[in-house]
């Protein structure tokens, strides 16, 4: 069955009839297709419940087959294990059984964040942010979570090779040192990914002392060359620039995803968040009150979903923006404000205004880094005016040691190979035949010089390239050589922060394969001054380096994981007189006709980099929802005018939640062109279009080939951002893409509540209307709630929830809950992968994932609120992120429908899965309004692949094929912290009552409560964290005990913009929300009357 | 008509109805006995070691208290199997030479660990904390029995969930004083009862003592062991 595709003309007619459905999740939803309905209110969608796979079937069958065999042979005897215990102890004091954390530091695109690496029995299994690190603060990306998949990914190269014959490291360091061997280094290239460590560049400046001819180049597909030029512009120098956005009252983000992107995301979510949330006084943002933050971009991005103001605009009018406000700002020397629109010109009128009513230094103006150098001398000079240097902007001299900018220093390399002054070629960590722009189509040209005849070249020198790279990838293919990279995680090295402060990697294993480092590289190939080549072992380099720290300050180093105080001192940075008049001040001009072209680093992998992590192949784009999958994303609007379109395939046989055709377009760049699926995004600028990097592997490994489409195909080196006059002609084609936004529906209640700061601020100061709201028992966040589901009985002064049991238990003891800040949360879904890592969920492939089977346990639902319905039906002003994970119901409706009772309720309020018991009827996934439910519909978890086996949690159990899942509260931390509690509780008995530390005081008088008749120790708040909320940037995520009345829980529990997800259904949910906030400008969005519906 | 069926089919079929649900109940009863049996539970099966370590020297004879091996045991989910280097510290001195021991010399010499089989193992999704247990006056005697008279180790209960329960349910049938955990002759007899300054009459009363003493909440959730 064909479905029509989105009428434009329906989603009108739609939005203007209806009054009460606000928020909505999907173009398709919106529009109110009946058949989409149907199809979003079954639990599992048609083909979910069927083996419509029949390879599938066949393997289960053949799996059947021998498991049976497996059980005829065993019998129903447990088999013996062996118990095999160390030879010496390990000198760590490391207990069995026990996890010891490690603090190390991830590098990216040569930026540095600090991480604790969870190891259990020496394997690393779950990464934690770094709470003492100014880059981390404790928060973590999806990226970072994923990092302990990438370290025990099965397809990482193994071994040494030459022309795939393996070889060992002795025989290619002696290939290498003949071609140096008496020579100045001439020909002699490096191709390395962005070097942040200290260590490593005085490595190479050793090296170049040696070899002065010889050339290194820098491969960054995602780098910063157009922030540091604009800070040449501006000061005349290059400079280092980060925000401190706990001082900032007014953000205005130019293009910057600075939520989520950029070696400060993590740090800026925490202090932008700091400033969205109520605090303990009851005051929104703090002392300072709440910022606002108003995002002019041409993509839907993380930022722009948290905007309280956000303009879709199209590339070169982003820029145009930028001038046009320091026009309006008045800024010394800018020109007269270029040409924008009308809507353009009331936001630069009320954001001029409104940063001008501000203080100085309490505003900060961020450029992303695809906007043109010029848009950010414009920033740093906008941001002097108001006296931001200092207070909200930082400058420091450029933080990495290599100074060159990516971008030309590829060109670079490509023309010198074209010339033919390189004869030997060393990749570092860098992909450039995947990763290059296509205008240097250097996969081309290394596969010429791979065939070039000896004498056909300048240098009469053979051609030699050596790859070092974590996987065999395109470049490999392209080299004779191939060394492989050792992980992050697997060897010493030392690194730099966002602000500079200098991490220590340290490794927590030994490498898995035979894996090297660029350390070893280049020390091999370097001669000490007593003639012999440095073969120190990593350790040493890096210690030898930090020589000027004693032991002491070196060991405190490594455990903390960074030198403290390193960062180098702020700039007071002077603008150049006439900033305006060079040559370059002028806004990248775009196309007036045609589209333009937006390119951005891909959420999950990246640059490409990351292809082969299923968990972040899987996990769903924060915007788009889509998984496997990038797309050419642009607004219904150009869609419609493109006459393309997406559409939701509802067959018999697997009519699937997540199968969306899209149709495929032909995407022509100048002279590049690409087949590439559309997708349309709501939000989105019309008359642009964006790609995301990093899909379109053709050798990435079983996980990553083959999906998605290549952008780097359309990347120019010139112009890496943006392209104008791009093209785009309809292909009588259609693609799958595999989106996870329609499902698990929970049919459009009043779920996701946002409110602005302003009717808020009514409230607090409506004496009446709080007294007669609590009479009621509803809050701000609660109050149209019409309380079906409730009774107020008579003379009761409340009313109650409808209640099945004669009575509501009466938690005693510990009662776990959990709030989730929606003011906080940023979508960015760290707390997706963290929960994948933590509980050992498996990934399931791009197939399952169109069949609705995801096993997230956590999924966070974006909802749109229309902005404008009878202009723009898809113009959502406010963008909302909802993360859902089990509610833990105190009368939850899935423990009343199993059979078995393999769902049932812990003593401490906990909704418990019992795997053993499940037999998999799914009745419980049924009843459970919040779709929160899993099932193993096969054997997802992988049990055989030796490396894989490495990466899973031993607390926690994998599941089989059969049963159902779903969030536990990550119980075994619960567990754990009350075994512990409980153990320095038996230590304390000899203690006076008052001097024991975990004697608790929320009982009657003081005294500890009791649980079935006995005392319970005191879990201090805090000590119980779950995965979700350890990894939360934005720490939106809080978990406790609703018992103790001092808990951070608790306290938000009677926030008055606490709410309970579908509360009038009785369910009683210890997983709570509070309403998101918004402070948006009101001369941009007309303040609606406060007690109007919401 | 003539009958099919003749007359002692009616007997026969009687005996055929009964014998069926006899034999059914039979057959479900025979199930429960066997999952209890030492045939499945493995209670009692003593298993081949590489070395013939013997509990019953060592600690009976020879007095070693078992934290001196087990040294986890207070601290860590698992009680631990000691490294080579432990079985070394004493026998680089005495015994060295022993044919017995020779595997534990080659391990140490080798670095390679010698390779036990395990004797205990609890049920899949189950999650046994030993330090939590041991804290609150749990003796190893409890679960594992008198190891102190075992010469090969062999498992004494049958690490079944109603097994767990049993003590989940009723602590004060097992609870001691902390300081006698360790100790495998402890009798009830054998402690004070602080409250009256008398040894304790028998495990009734020194259980319901220690019970509060420790304010052992023993869970029955299921959460307490499945994760």
């Amino acid at each position: 069955m064909k479905r029509k595709p989105i009428d434009p003309e329906l989603l009108r007619d739609r939005l203007a009839a209806e009054q009460g459905k606000q928020y909505w999740r999907s173009l398709e939803e919106l529009a109110g297709d009946p058949a989409v309905t149907a199809m979003l209110q079954r639990e599992f969608p048609d083909g979910a419940s069927e083996w419509s796979d029949p390879v599938s079937r066949r393997q289960f069958l053949m799996l059947m087959g021998a498991s049976l065999a497996l059980a005829g042979a065993t019998g129903c005897r447990p088999p013996t294990g062996k118990v095999i215990p160390f030879v010496r102890p390990p000198e760590d004091n490391r207990i069995p059984g026990k996890a010891l954390y490690y603090a190390t530091a991830m590098p990216l695109s040569g930026y540095c964040t600090g991480l604790l690496v969870e190891s259990n029995e020496g394997r690393p299994t779950k990464i934690e942010g770094h709470p003492d690190h100014p880059t981390s603060q404790g928060g973590t990306s999806a990226i970072h979570q994923a990092a302990t998949l990438g370290l025990y990914d099965p397809d990482r190269s193994k071994a040494i090779s030459y022309r795939q014959q393996v070889r060992t490291w002795g025989e290619v360091i002696q290939v290498l040192r003949r071609r140096l061997n008496g020579t100045k280094g001439e020909g002699f290239a490096f191709v390395t990914e962005t070097i942040g460590s200290p260590t490593l560049a005085a490595q190479i400046e050793e090296f170049q002392k040696q070899y002065p001819a010889a050339k290194f180049y820098r491969h960054e597909p995602v780098n910063d060359d157009n922030a540091l030029l604009g800070s040449e512009l501006a000061f005349g120098r290059r400079l280092h620039s980060y925000a401190k956005l706990e001082n900032a009252d007014v953000i205005v983000a130019l293009q910057a995803d600075f939520l989520a992107e950029g070696p400060g995301q993590l740090v800026y979510s925490r202090e932008f968040a700091k400033r969205r949330k109520r605090d303990e006084e009851g005051k929104v943002g703090g002392p300072r009150g709440m910022n606002r933050l108003y995002v002019i971009e041409t993509d839907l991005t993380v930022t722009g979903a948290a905007a309280d103001n956000r303009l879709a605009l199209k590339p070169s009018q982003v820029e145009a923006f930028a001038f046009a406000l320091a026009a309006e700002l008045q800024v010394a020397g800018a020109p007269a404000a270029p040409k924008l629109s009308d809507d353009a010109t009331k936001y630069v009128q009320a954001i001029a205004k409104d940063l001008k009513a501000r203080k100085p230094g309490s505003t900060a103006i961020l450029v992303g880094p695809s906007a043109s150098p010029a848009v950010h001398a414009v920033a740093h000079a906008i941001n002097v005016a108001l006296g931001n240097v200092g207070q909200t902007i930082v400058y420091t001299e450029p933080l990495l040691p290599q100074r060159q900018l990516a971008g030309p220093s590829l060109r670079a390399f490509a023309s010198d190979l074209a010339k033919g002054a390189i004869d030997t070629v060393v990749f570092v960590g860098c992909n450039p035949a995947y990763s290059g722009p296509a205008d240097l189509d250097l996969g081309t040209a290394l596969a010429e010089e791979l065939k070039k005849p000896i004498h056909a070249r300048p240098s009469k020198k053979e051609w030699l390239a050596v790859h070092m790279g974590l996987y065999f990838d395109e470049t490999a293919r392209l080299c004779q050589w191939h060394i492989p990279q050792v992980h992050f995680l697997e060897d010493w090295s030392d690194g730099v922060g966002h602000d500079g402060t200098v991490r220590i990697l340290q490794p927590l294993i030994a490498p898995l394969y035979e894996g090297k480092s660029f350390h070893d590289l280049i020390g091999s190939l370097t001669k000490k001054s007593d003639g012999d080549f440095d073969e120190r072992s990593t350790y040493e380099m890096v210690r030898d380096h930090w020589k000027k720290l004693d032991d002491n300050a070196w060991f405190t180093a490594i455990h903390d994981g960074l030198i403290k105080d390193s960062a180098p001192a702020p700039l007071q940075a002077e603008l150049v007189k006439d900033l305006f008049a060079k040559e370059a001040m002028k806004p990248w001009s775009g196309s007036d006709k045609g589209l333009e072209l937006l390119l951005a680093p891909e959420p999950g992998v990246y640059d490409g980099q990351f292809a082969n992590n299923g968990w972040l192949q899987e996990w769903p784009r924060p915007l788009s929802r889509l998984t496997w999958d990038n797309a050419l994303i642009l607004s219904p609007a150009t869609a419609e005018k493109l006459q393309v379109r997406t559409r939701i395939r509802l067959l018999r046989s697997g009519g699937e939640h997540g199968e969306q055709a899209a149709d495929m377009v032909k995407l022509t760049v100048g002279k590049q062109s690409l087949d590439v699926a559309i997708w349309i995004m709501p939000g989105h600028a019309d008359d642009a279009v964006t790609l995301h990097l990093g899909y379109g592997r053709t050798h990435a490994g079983k996980v990553g080939t083959g999906y998605g489409f290549n952008a780097y195909k359309v990347r120019n080196s010139e112009s890496p951002w943006v392209a104008a006059g791009v093209e785009i002609s309809k292909l009588n084609k259609e693609y799958m893409l595999a989106c996870v936004q329609g499902h698990h529906s929970m049919e459009g209640r009043d779920l996701v509540r946002s409110e602005t700061l302003h009717a808020f601020e009514h409230y607090e100061h409506d004496e009446k209307l709080k007294e007669k709201l609590k009479k009621k028992g509803l809050n701000f966040a609660t109050r149209h709630d019409h309380l079906v589901g409730f009774e107020k009985k008579e003379g009761a002064k409340r009313a109650t929830p409808l209640n099945l049991y004669e009575k509501a238990h009466h938690y005693t003891g510990y009662k776990w809950g959990m709030v989730v800040d929606l003011s906080a949360c940023t979508g960015c879904g760290a707390c997706v992968v963290a929960c994948q890592a933590e509980n050992n969920s498996p990934v399931i492939g791009k197939t399952e994932v169109t069949r609705g089977r995801e096993m997230h346990w956590l999924r966070i639902d974006r909802y749109f609120k229309t902005g404008k319905p009878d202009e723009r039906p898809d113009d959502p002003l406010e963008v909302h992120f909802q993360p859902v994970m089990c509610q833990h119901c105190e009368q939850a409706p899935c423990e009343l429908v199993c059979p078995v009772e393999a769902t049932v309720h812990g003593d401490e309020g906990t909704n418990d899965m019992v795997y053993n018991r499940c037999v998999g009827t799914r009745y419980c996934a049924n009843n459970c309004p919040y779709k929160v439910r899993r099932f193993n519909f096969f054997s997802y978890a992988d049990y055989d692949t030796p490396s894989l086996k490495l990466v899973y949690n031993p607390e926690v159990t994998v599941r089989t094929r059969g049963v159902v899942e779903k969030c536990t509260f990550c119980i075994q931390r619960i567990a754990y912290a009350r075994i512990e509690a409980a153990k320095e509780a038996m230590e304390e008995l000899a203690l006076p009552v008052k001097q024991r530390k975990r004697r608790d005081s929320n009982g009657e008088d003081g005294k500890p409560r009791l649980h079935d008749g006995k005392e319970i120790p005191l879990i201090r708040d805090g000590e119980v964290q779950t995965a979700c909320q350890t990894a939360c940037p934005a720490e939106a995520i809080v978990f406790g005990d609703l018992n103790d009345k001092n808990s951070k829980v608790a306290k938000l529990q009677d926030s008055p913009l606490n709410y309970s997800l579908m509360g009038e259904l009785g369910t009683r949910p210890r997983v709570t929300y509070l309403a998101a906030l918004r402070n948006p400008n009101p001369e941009l969005t007309p303040e609606k009357n406060h007690e109007g519906h919401h | 008509m003539p009958q099919i069926f003749h007359r002692a089919f009616n007997t026969l079929a009687l005996v055929a109805i009964y014998s069926v649900v006899f034999l059914v109940a039979g057959l479900a009863y025979a199930a429960t006995v066997l999952v209890r049996s030492p045939y499945v539970t493995n209670v009692g099966v003593t298993r081949e070691q590489p070395i013939p370590f013997s509990h019953a020297h060592h600690v009976n004879e020879l007095g070693i208290d078992c934290r001196y091996c087990h040294n986890s045991a207070e601290e860590s989910a698992h009680a631990g199997v000691p490294p080579t280097k432990t079985c070394m510290n004493c026998h680089s001195q005495i015994w060295v030479g022993a044919d017995m021991l020779a595997p534990v010399r080659e391990s140490y010499a080798t670095n390679k660990p010698i390779e036990w089989t395990r004797v205990h193992k609890i049920g899949e999704f189950s999650y046994f904390n030993h330090a939590v247990h041991v804290k609150k006056g749990m003796s190893c005697a409890v679960c594992h029995g008198r190891i102190d008279h075992m010469h090969l180790v062999r498992q004494q209960n049958t690490l079944l969930m109603e097994w767990c329960l049993e003590c989940h349910r009723n602590p004060e049938k097992y609870v001691r004083p902390r300081d006698q955990i360790y100790n495998m002759n402890f009798q009830p007899q054998d402690a004070i009862n602080p409250e009256t300054g008398q040894p304790f009459k028998d495990q009734a009363e020194l259980g319901a003592y220690y019970v509060k003493e420790y304010q052992i909440r023993t869970k029955e959730s299921c959460n307490a062991c499945h994760r």
